[in-house]
């Protein structure tokens, strides 16, 4: 049975050299990664040009990983990094709604498939730095010490900030609740016409 | 007692329940916050929202993703055979590791570009990844640069760069010979230094002033030329995606180049960058690229404008 290199031999092996050893991570990162800016952002573009952007930070910066340094925490401390410099290198600020589609779900549940799309359009309603942190927790595998170190914060910090982003998502799917026509209505107007 | 005043002082154990780490600590906190589930409507909603964004559905990269990683690993590697070619201490890599971009002795002309560069690299690589700033974005050195001093070290670049023949090569003294080291170190540093700025997806203008020194050179330099590859298929403005294609063309001479060249005429491509290619193509009557046009033109999507072209292509080159 062959022994599946961990994060952390294959990223010594970059640090030593051994580009081509990257090419692991990033089949095993990418979508990850992919999926984190995508929630953020909604921006498929921008999302991808984010993920090389991380990958190409790993590569000039790879000198810089310390032995005992788990890989995760530390991609993704790069992955926040890339996302604010570029918001701060953008030069026209275009504030709109993300036309977001989302990737298609088994038709087979369409009630599900509803309240997931409801669920997504309220998480890219709400700004990038409240659902930081709920994104990190819930999709990226972060524990809250790490994403307290990450965000140089306590790790109390991060738990409240969880709570508050769960109640801030809870508002908005409500608030979309109350705006969507009801299934029932278009379906019955549709009969009329 | 409110219920919200409940929610705010159990938020952190909410936290930790969901999260599943609640199990593990104190019984008790266990059973606190269960009990307010019960009567708390608002935190039973969240509990449950918590629960259904697992629902969310993954999405997949675009598959160029990973040829693109994969060109910029190829500029890497490029580096790495140049720094083993060249045999010498250390890695002179196409991506330097967080170590000084400019030559050891510095040349009073290039006093400018290296306190720039001193205060840029002040920060270390480790700080650089824990703070972002201006030092991780790339070349914010020479934004402080004002534009007449970036033009005046490209002349002088130009001026060491130019055609070994300027120089007698040949053992006239020591001063000579550190003279000529100087110039090989400078000269390799600048070459890193544009072949970093056109991976880093920072300023379009950074990326352009990169391609248009790379278009400058006589002697082709294969991570220059892999970094101008990279460019013309990724880049993210069309603009420097053509002044790519610019430089490049000047060695379509190499068959490894011409190869770059067909294969960067795909589907997802800029239009603009398509035609500039195809005519390319015409111009420099390549008629190996024959076949390349005619799988082309299988595409059900090309827009019309290069559908035209590339039957004209074909034509000319039949």
């Amino acid at each position: 049975m062959t022994n599946v290199p961990s994060d952390e031999d294959l990223m010594f092996q970059v640090r030593d050299g051994a580009g081509e050893m990257l090419g692991v991570l990033f089949d095993r990162y990418q979508t990850p990664l992919f999926n984190f800016y995508l929630r953020l952002t909604g921006d498929r573009t921008v999302s991808e040009d984010l993920v090389q952007d991380v990958f190409f930070r790993i590569l000039k910066y790879r000198a810089s990983y310390r032995d005992g340094t788990p890989f995760r925490p530390w991609i993704y401390r790069i992955a926040r990094n890339a996302r604010i410099d570029q918001v701060r290198g953008r030069r026209a600020e275009v504030s709109w709604e993300p036309e977001f589609e989302p990737a298609v779900v088994s038709e087979d549940a369409v009630q599900q498939e509803q309240e997931s799309q409801l669920l997504y359009r309220a998480l890219m309603k709400m700004p990038e730095d409240k659902k930081e942190v709920l994104i990190l927790s819930r999709f990226q595998g972060l524990k809250y010490e790490e994403i307290a170190r990450l965000l140089g914060c306590e790790v109390n910090t991060v738990k409240t900030k969880v709570h508050r982003a769960l109640r801030e998502l809870r508002e908005t799917v409500h608030r979309l609740e109350r705006c969507r026509p009801s299934p029932r209505m278009a379906w019955k107007s549709q009969g009329n016409a | 007692m409110t219920s919200d005043m409940n929610c705010e002082r159990i938020a952190e154990l909410m936290a930790d329940y969901l999260a599943g780490t609640l199990n593990e600590g104190e019984s008790e906190d266990l059973r606190v916050v269960e009990r307010h589930l019960e009567i708390c409507v608002q935190c039973r909603e969240e509990a449950d929202l918590w629960r259904k964004l697992a629902l969310l559905p993954e999405a997949q990269p675009d598959p160029s993703l990973r040829s693109r990683f994969d060109a910029m690993l190829e500029v890497f590697r490029e580096g790495q055979r140049e720094g083993q070619r060249e045999g010498q201490e250390g890695h002179q890599t196409g991506i330097e590791p967080g170590r000084s971009l400019v030559g050891r002795r510095e040349e009073p002309v290039l006093t400018v570009l290296n306190e720039s560069t001193r205060r840029a690299e002040g920060e270390t690589a480790e700080r650089a990844i824990k703070k972002p700033g201006r030092s991780m974005g790339g070349w914010s050195w020479h934004r402080s640069i004002a534009g007449g001093a970036w033009a005046a070290v490209f002349l002088l670049v130009g001026f060491f760069a130019g055609s070994s023949t300027h120089w007698n090569i040949g053992n006239k003294g020591p001063d000579r010979q550190q003279e000529l080291a100087e110039m090989h170190s400078e000269l390799r540093n600048m070459k890193q230094l544009v072949v970093l700025s056109m991976l880093q997806n920072q300023s379009a203008s950074e990326r352009l002033q990169g391609v248009n020194w790379s278009a400058g050179q006589d002697q082709p330099d294969p991570k220059v030329l892999a970094a101008l590859t990279y460019t013309l298929r990724y880049d993210s403005s069309v603009d420097v995606r053509l002044a790519a294609l610019d430089a490049l063309s000047r060695y379509h001479s190499r068959p490894e180049v011409r190869r770059d060249l067909m294969d960067a005429l795909q589907p997802r491509q800029s239009p603009l960058v398509q035609i500039a290619l195809i005519d390319l193509m015409v111009e420099t009557k390549d008629k190996d690229a024959l076949q390349q046009l005619r799988k082309f033109q299988q595409d059900a999507d090309l827009n019309p404008t290069v559908r035209q072209r590339v039957e004209w292509g074909i034509r000319q080159l039949s």
